[in-house]
This record gives C-alpha cells, structure tokens and sequence, in this order.
C-alpha cells in the first residue's frame, strides 16, 4: 500500500482537510495562516505524488512543486506581516474582531 | 429691386423698433411714451398706404410667375437652409395683402392717436403703446409674409400681444382670466393650423422630395398634384380653416371674444373687432385655390360662417354690456365674411372686412368714449340720453350703426349686400336666407344700443349726469375720421353695382378659384333679381331699426318716441326660453364648463390618479425593491473572514462534487 498512488493521495486529501478545518475553526489569524501553510503543502503532496507515479508528467511535476513552495513562502511572508500590522492596530490576534469592513 | 419694394421691410421693422425702444426705455419716458410708437404707425401708414395705393391701381410691376397680378415682392433671407427643405422670409404685396394693409395701418394709427386720450391716466402707459406696437408688427408681418412658416408665427405673435393687451389690467382678476380663455382657445385653433401646415409641407414634397412652404408655390403645387397628395386637399383645408375658425372666433371656438372685451377698449376695436380677427378671414381668402379645389369643405366655410352669424346675432339682441354687444355683433358679422368665402364670393368676404373693420373700429372707440363719459360703466341700462351730453361720440355711433345696419347709402350696405345676393346667386339660398334674418336682427340690436344709450332719459345716478362731458379732441377726431370712411367707402368701393373698384382689385387674385368653382361671372340687374334682393335686405333692415325704435324709443330727424321697458318686459315674458338662452348665450360658456372642466376634470383627475398610482407605483416600487433586497442581503455580510473561507470551501465542493456525479454518468 505504501508504494500505491492512492496512499499518497489519502494523506494529501487528510492534510488537507485538516488545514480547511482549522482554517476555518481557529479563531487566531497566526493558527490560520499555519493552516493555510499546511493545506499548500497538501497539495504539493499531490502533485510531487503524481509526478513520482505518472512517468509523462516526468520532472514537470517537480517544477511546479517547487513554484507552489515559491508562491507560498511569498503568500506567508505578505500576510504574516499583515497580521502583524492589524495586530499593531488592534491589539488583538482574534480575527472575529476584525470587522472594520463590514461597516 | 426697386425703390418702391425696399421700403416694404420698414413696414414691419418700424413697429418693431418702436416696441422694443418703448419696451426698454418707455418706463422713463412716463407721459410722453406715446410719441415713438405713434410716430412708428404714422410712417407705416404713410408707406403702407402709398403701397397699397400702387399694388391696387395697378402702378406697381407684374408679380413674378403671374400675368395680371401687379405687387411687390422682396426677398429679405434665407431661414431654413435643410438640403431640399429651404423656408425663404420674403414679403409679397398682391391686391389682397394691400387691402388688408390699407385696414390695418389705417385703423392702427388711429387707435395710437385715440389710445393716447383713452390711457392718458393709466399708469402702464408706455406699456401699454409697447404692447400696441408689438401687435401691429405681428399683424403686419402676418399680412406680408409669403411663407405658410413665417405666418405662422405671425399667427401665434398676434395671439401673444391679444393676451397682454386683455390682461392689461392684470390685477383684475376677471381680465387675467379672460386673456387665459383667448389664449387657450385660440391654441385650439392653432394646433389645427399647425397641422394644416404640415399637411402641406407633406403634400409638397410627396412627388419630387422638395419641400416648399412658400404660400403660392405650395399652393400650386398642392393643386397640380391632385389627388396624388397623400393627405387629402378636403382634410388639408379643413385644417387650415380650423386656424382661421379659433382666431376669428367662429363657432365653437367664438366662446373667447366677448370675454376679450376685459381689455381696453382701444384694444377691443383695433385687435378685437377690426383687424386680428380678420386674420382667419385673411387665411381663407389667401388660400382660396386650396379651398376652391376641394368644394366641399367650403360649404363647412359657409355652414359654420352663417351658423355663427345668426348664433352671435341672437346672443347681442339681449346683453346689456355696451361692449359685448358689440363684441358679439363682430362675431356675427366675421360670420358673414365666412359665409360669403364658403359660398365663394371672396371679393364680398374681403369688400366686408375692409368696411367691417372701419365702422367696426369706429363703434368700438365711440363706446370706449361712452365709457369715458360715464366714468367706466359699461351697462347699458345704466346709460340713457347721452346724445345731448356728448354730440361728437353721438353723432359718429349713429353714423357707424347705419353702416352696420346695412342702411343705404353708408359703406354696410353695400358689403353686406354683396355677400347676401352672390350667395343667392351662387346657389346658396340657405345662408342668404339666415343671413337675410341675421340682417335684421343686426339692426335691431344695433338700434336697441343706441336707444339705451343716447336717447330717452339717464338712469344713472346723478352726480354722474352732471359730470359727463365730451371726451378731448384727440379721441374725437379719430372717431370723425373713422366715420367718413364708414359713410363713403361703400359707394367709392362697390359702385358701379357688381363691377365696383375692388371687384377689379380683387379679380386677379380669385380669379382661379372663382373659375375652379364654374362660377360664371352674371351680369348686374339692377332691375331684376339684384335689385329685388337689394330692396328686400334694406327692408328687413328698416324693420329690424323700427321694431327697435318701437321698443326702446329713438330722438332722431324730429322723430320723437319713448322707450317702452314694459313693453320689452311683456315680449321677453313671452319669448321666455328665447329670451333666456340669448340673454346666457345659449349655455355656452356652461356647456364648456361642463364638458372641459367637470367631465375632463373628472377624466384628468382620473388619469393623475393613475398616473401617481400606477406609474409612479412601479418605479417608487422597483427603488423600494432594490433598497429591501439590499438590507436583507446585508446580514450576510458579517465581516468575518471564517464565514467568507466557509462559503467558498462550501461552494467549492458544491461544484467538485457536481463534476464529478455529472461526469461519473
């Protein structure tokens, strides 16, 4: 089973609903950014698992892996330093406090 | 162009000028505010006479295009250059617009020259000589222009300076309302003309796509078409006609004329009575080939022409309004005008506007000088003997009721009599009858006005009595030069019988019609029919003047007989319903009030409702759907950004999982 293209794929699928969880069940932005983190890395999971078992995708897979690493490192840094400002403003990390939107 | 043609824009420039002179600056002038206006009309009168003088004698050079009409013609430019559409502003002066010009510049300077006694204590004096110049220069402008365009305006210009003159008293609430009821029943009229014009251009252009509204092109035109017109030559001078029917008060739209009387009477007898008025009479005869190529509508012409003669006649047999008799007594002779063009007799329609408009004028000023004498009141039962008292006005009235009674030799009889022997002998036997009757019934209201005012006792209060005194020569001397015309015009005009002067002016510019309509020009008898008929209305006359004299007493050539109020009393007693229905002017006025203001009142009252309910409804309810649907979908809006990463996972795998069972299929 450990050398099956549905193993990897199960483990990506659990990753991943793990992050959409807690993305959606943490109430502190810092918990939902690591969410995300860990939802990317699902993903990229499955594309490395699709490129190690599908031989025509070849080093295609490990590319876009790497940009998704790439895309997500970038993604981390923009909205850690979000938060932080908010968190200069509002003194708070709890996002159901942000809501100067709604108005 | 020649020397003669190019005075004929200062014609129209000169009023002009003055109204707008005495618009800016009159206000200061105070006083002295008449002298420009005044000025103004002397010279037009003096250019427009020696014009009219040329065009008719026959002086003046061949009109372009025409073998036997002598005029002037100038073009002055071009208004409407639009491709193949082009309206051209050019005046023209043919025999017909010279006897206009010859009324209307005429009476126009007289009534300036009377209006400076009449307004003298008037506080909107050099308003009221603005308003005064501003009608003869759209009067004038409606008789010269050669363009159906040009005229129209001209048309809607005399209907604006009629409603500020009639509401010159503005403050007077009754004066605000009738300068309303003139303008909007004339709009009436209007919107007929209008149509009447488009209708033509139409016509115009249908064959070739070159559109004309120049009045002769048109018209001939419209004739060489035929029955290729797209709208039929019947409808298109019925529409022109309903112009001519609201200006010239005809029936039904006559309702605003005596109510016109609100005004100053100077008004009432230059706007009122001896030339605006005309202008519907103007419009017909100018369009005659129109009318004459669709014979049937002139007999509506004639049937409404004589229906509004014996209507108005009727009506002034019992008012007791020195004015509204006369007003009334205007209608029924415009009646007449149009009774003589339905039947075809053009020349006698305009030979009776220019002796109208004359003694007409006349009657007017001489009871605006009534009115002056008794300190402004206008009832007649009021009145009585004012003959010793005022013996210029007195004199003058009686000679312009003469005239319009038709007693011969003055300038009446002869006009109207031409009107009632062609239309017998055309073939017309109806409207000579009616108007056989209308004739005596115009004596007899002419004669009961006189009886009640000059002759018998005063019944007015007497400080009044003591007072009355002659008005200043500068409105007698208008009224004596009204009246020689009114004594001689007939016979220098109409004599010889049939093949007087202005049968010879006349003849080229009706010629065409007269031979479009087959009728054969008879020879004059005067000792056959013509004369039978000549001898029968100047009968009817007599009797119509003695059963006034009988009725409400007459002091004349040593004839001495009193009124007899009891006796009026005991004859309106037993015409009851008659008497009534003259006396209310047959319910018009109500008949309108009913139709117009409580059944549309009704309807428009209905249509607001709609309107607000209906109409509004749907757009205030479209805004009001959006404002509801806007607050409820605002809850969804909560500001967290959980709920917001909810809704797309859940919309996410909403369309994952629709893929994949309607792809698993």
């Amino acid at each position: 089973m450990s050398n099956s293209l549905d193993a990897y794929l199960v483990l990506s699928g659990i990753l991943f609903a793990i992050g959409s969880f807690g993305f959606l069940a943490r109430r502190n932005a810092i918990s939902m950014l690591m969410s995300i983190e860990l939802m990317i890395n699902a993903v990229n999971l499955a594309i490395v698992a699709f490129g190690a078992f599908i031989p025509e995708l070849g080093a295609q897979a490990s590319v876009i892996a790497l940009m998704v690493i790439a895309v997500a490192a970038a993604e981390a840094t923009v909205g850690l330093a979000i938060v932080i400002a908010i968190y200069r403003n509002k003194k708070t990390p709890l996002v159901d406090e942000y809501d100067a939107m709604r108005q | 162009m020649s020397v003669w043609a190019s005075l004929i824009p200062a014609l129209v420039g000169l009023p002009l000028a003055g109204f707008l002179i005495t618009a800016a600056i009159g206000r200061r002038l105070d006083k002295s505010a008449h002298w420009i206006p005044v000025l103004a009309i002397l010279t037009v009168w003096f250019i427009g006479s020696l014009l009219a003088l040329d065009v008719l004698t026959g002086t003046a050079p061949l009109l372009q295009g025409s073998a036997d009409t002598h005029g002037y013609a100038v073009h002055l430019f071009t208004w409407i250059p639009a491709d193949r559409f082009v309206v051209e502003v050019g005046f023209v002066i043919d025999p017909l617009t010279a006897c206009l010009l010859i009324v209307v510049t005429t009476i126009g300077l007289l009534v300036h020259v009377y209006s400076i006694g009449y307004m003298s204590h008037d506080p909107g004096y050099w308003r009221f000589f603005a308003y005064l110049n501003l009608f003869m220069f759209s009067m004038l402008l409606l008789v010269l222009s050669d363009s159906w365009l040009v005229v129209f305006v001209a048309w809607e210009l005399v209907g604006l300076s009629s409603y500020l003159l009639i509401g010159f008293w503005y403050r007077k609430r009754s004066a605000a309302l009738a300068a309303k009821k003139a303008f909007i029943v004339n709009r009436v009229g209007d919107v007929g003309f209008a149509l009447g014009i488009m209708a033509i251009w139409l016509n115009t252009g249908a064959l070739d796509g070159i559109h004309t509204l120049n009045i002769r092109e048109s018209i001939e035109k419209l004739l060489a078409q035929g029955d290729a017109n797209p709208i039929p030559l019947f409808a298109t001078a019925l529409l022109v006609f309903a112009g001519a029917m609201g200006k010239s008060a005809q029936f039904p739209l006559h309702v605003w004329l005596p109510d016109a009387m609100e005004g100053p009477t100077p008004v009432s007898a230059l706007i009122h009575a001896a030339t605006m008025v005309n202008a519907g009479v103007y419009l017909v005869a100018r369009a005659n080939p129109l009318f004459a190529a669709a014979p049937s509508s002139l007999v509506i012409v004639a049937g409404i022409g004589i229906f509004t003669a014996i209507l108005a006649a009727s009506i002034a047999m019992t008012q007791t309004d020195i004015k509204r008799v006369l007003a009334y007594s205007t209608l029924s002779q415009l009646g007449y005008m149009f009774a003589a063009l339905g039947v075809g007799a053009f020349t006698a329609a305009i030979f009776h506007l220019m002796t109208h408009g004359f003694f007409k004028g006349l009657l007017f000023l001489g009871s605006g000088s009534v009115i002056h004498a008794v300190h402004d009141e206008q009832d007649m039962r009021k009145m009585g003997g004012l003959a010793r008292k005022i013996p210029t006005t007195y004199a003058t009235m009686l000679i312009g009721s003469l005239a319009i009674a038709g007693i011969p030799p003055l300038a009446g009889f002869f006009s109207k009599d031409e009107i009632l022997g062609e239309s017998f002998k055309l073939g017309f036997i109806w409207v000579w009858a009616i108007g056989f009757v209308v004739a005596g019934m115009t004596a007899f209201y002419m004669f009961r006005l006189m009886g009640l005012t000059f002759w018998g006792d005063f019944r007015g209060p007497k400080h009044i009595w003591d007072r009355i005194q002659e008005s200043p020569s500068v409105m007698t001397v208008p009224l004596i030069l009204l009246a020689i015309p009114s004594v001689l015009m007939g016979m220098a005009l109409g004599l010889p019988f049939g093949s007087g002067p202005i049968k010879s002016w006349l003849e080229p510019v009706f010629h065409e019609a007269e031979v479009a309509l087959g009728h054969a020009p008879a020879g004059f008898e005067l000792f056959g029919i013509d004369g039978a008929l000549i001898l029968a209305s100047v009968a009817v006359a007599a009797v119509g003047v003695a059963i006034a004299w009988r009725l409400f007493g007459a002091e004349l050539l040593g004839i001495q007989l009193p009124a007899r109020p009891e006796r009026v009393r005991e004859v309106s007693a037993r015409l009851s319903f008659l008497y009534r229905a003259s006396l209310n002017k047959w319910w018009f006025d109500e008949l309108n009030h009913l139709l117009f203001m409580v059944i549309g009142g009704r309807i428009a009252y209905g249509l607001w409702w709609f309107d607000r309910n209906v109409v509004d409804g749907t757009v205030n309810g479209v805004g009001r759907a959006t404002v509801g649907a806007g607050r409820g979908l605002r809850h969804v809006q909560t500001g967290r950004v959980q709920n917001y990463a909810l809704g797309i996972a859940v919309g996410l795998i909403v369309m994952a999982g629709s893929y994949l069972i309607l792809a698993g299929r």
